[in-house]
């Protein structure tokens, strides 16, 4: 799929959310849902997997999302799936996050974390990036176990990170030699 | 050739006595006619009672058997003559002509027997030479085969000591790679144990609180960053 391509679904679905008026709710489901597909291959496998029915692909995401999503996050992944596009499934969600955060005026930061984050450290931490990077932010937080602890932030192609996996990895090349 | 000549000589010998043989025979109806013109010429007067006598021996006497009568000497001396003539004429020159082409062929072949015994003395001489030039071949190319037996061995000594060189020294440096891979291997297993060590201890000392400080640290630090 070309990035025009991608970029005119993004936008497109971005105008469905924004119609729905859940734009931040649907913004942060569809994150959380395509984190989900590239963290497990099952998943994304059954749903690019041209001999796998649609309906069943459809099931599955349905069965996914019932009950954890708005109807519009659904029907978004649906119309992906449905269109034959679920190898592109990620690259349309992260272009949505950015369409919508460039419609706010900002940029979309990804920020990787052992624990979930309290609102008021989220809010601190989007202060304190936004005057690091100089840019308004909008973040999406991702709880990963492998970062051990402290943060890793990507903000476009920029990463900053202050994770203990990080230090454990240098450690482990200082010693390798 | 003389027992040729004798043969040809008691065949004209036989057919100079066959063909007046008819001259020999004294039948009784000749004796009978001898003893009657004795018997007249007694009547007649013509001869005495003694040579009447005389000549009935004659009548009544068989002829030689070795002396022939006149008339078969004469035909038989004939036959002879025309016979021997004939071979001489004829024969004779034949025979010698077919005895000089017997010698000449003979000769001939006494001749070539002698060129052939010739070439096959020379022959045998220059098998002989080629054996002996062979002989030395054959031992200049066993002097020469020795001399570069020698050599390849020298050479093929030369080389195993060059390969043995070789191997020993990428044995060495094989040992020294292994032990350079099992050093970088230990070392990596260590690093590796180490940091999964150290991800446990982490892993267990870093409640909620840690956690939180560990977030709050990198958000002090990056307020300090954007300061600076």
């Amino acid at each position: 799929m070309s990035s025009s391509k991608v970029q005119a679904y993004a936008k497109s679905l971005v105008e469905i959310a924004r119609a729905e008026n859940r734009l931040a709710d649907i913004e942060d489901e569809l994150f959380k849902f395509s984190r989900a597909v590239i963290e497990n291959d099952n998943l994304r496998m059954t749903l690019t997997d041209i001999n796998v029915p649609v309906e069943q692909r459809l099931a599955v995401v349905d069965q996914i999302l019932e009950g954890k999503a708005l109807a519009a996050t659904k029907g978004i992944v649906a119309l992906i799936v449905v269109a034959e596009h679920s190898g592109d499934l990620t690259e349309i969600i992260d272009e949505f996050i950015r369409e919508a955060a460039k419609s706010r005026s900002k940029e979309s930061a990804e920020i990787r974390t052992a624990v979930e984050l309290d609102d008021a450290t989220v809010a601190k931490l989007e202060e304190a990036l936004s005057k690091a990077t100089g840019k308004a932010l909008d973040l999406h937080v991702v709880v990963d176990e492998k970062v051990l602890g402290g943060i890793i932030a990507t903000v476009g192609d920029e990463v900053i990170d202050g994770s203990v996996r990080t230090r454990l990895n240098k450690l482990k090349e200082a010693i390798d030699g | 050739m003389r027992k040729t000549r004798l043969t040809l000589l008691v065949i004209a010998i036989v057919a100079s006595t066959m063909i007046p043989t008819a001259a020999f025979a004294a039948s009784g109806a000749e004796a009978e006619e001898c003893a009657t013109h004795l018997v007249e010429d007694l009547a007649a007067g013509k001869i005495t009672e003694k040579e009447a006598k005389k000549e009935s021996i004659h009548c009544f006497s068989s002829p030689s058997p070795i002396l022939p009568a006149t008339a078969e000497l004469l035909w038989g001396g004939i036959a002879f003559a025309i016979v021997a003539i004939g071979l001489m004429k004829f024969g004779f020159p034949a025979v010698k002509k077919g005895l000089a082409a017997r010698e000449d062929k003979i000769r001939q072949d006494l001749a070539d027997a002698e060129t052939s015994k010739q070439e096959a003395a020379a022959k045998a001489q220059e098998y002989d030479d080629k054996l002996s030039d062979a002989r030395a071949e054959a031992s200049r190319i066993i002097e020469e085969a020795k001399t570069q037996a020698g050599d390849v061995k020298a050479d093929l000594v030369a080389k195993a000591e060059d390969e043995a060189a070789n191997i020993r020294a990428k044995a060495q440096s094989d040992a020294e790679a292994i032990k350079a891979s099992a050093l970088n291997d230990i070392q990596t297993q260590v690093a590796e144990l180490s940091v999964e060590l150290a991800e446990k201890v982490v892993q267990n000392s870093l409640d909620k609180k840690a956690q939180l400080e560990l977030v709050n640290g990198y958000i002090a630090d990056l307020s300090k960053s954007s300061k600076n």
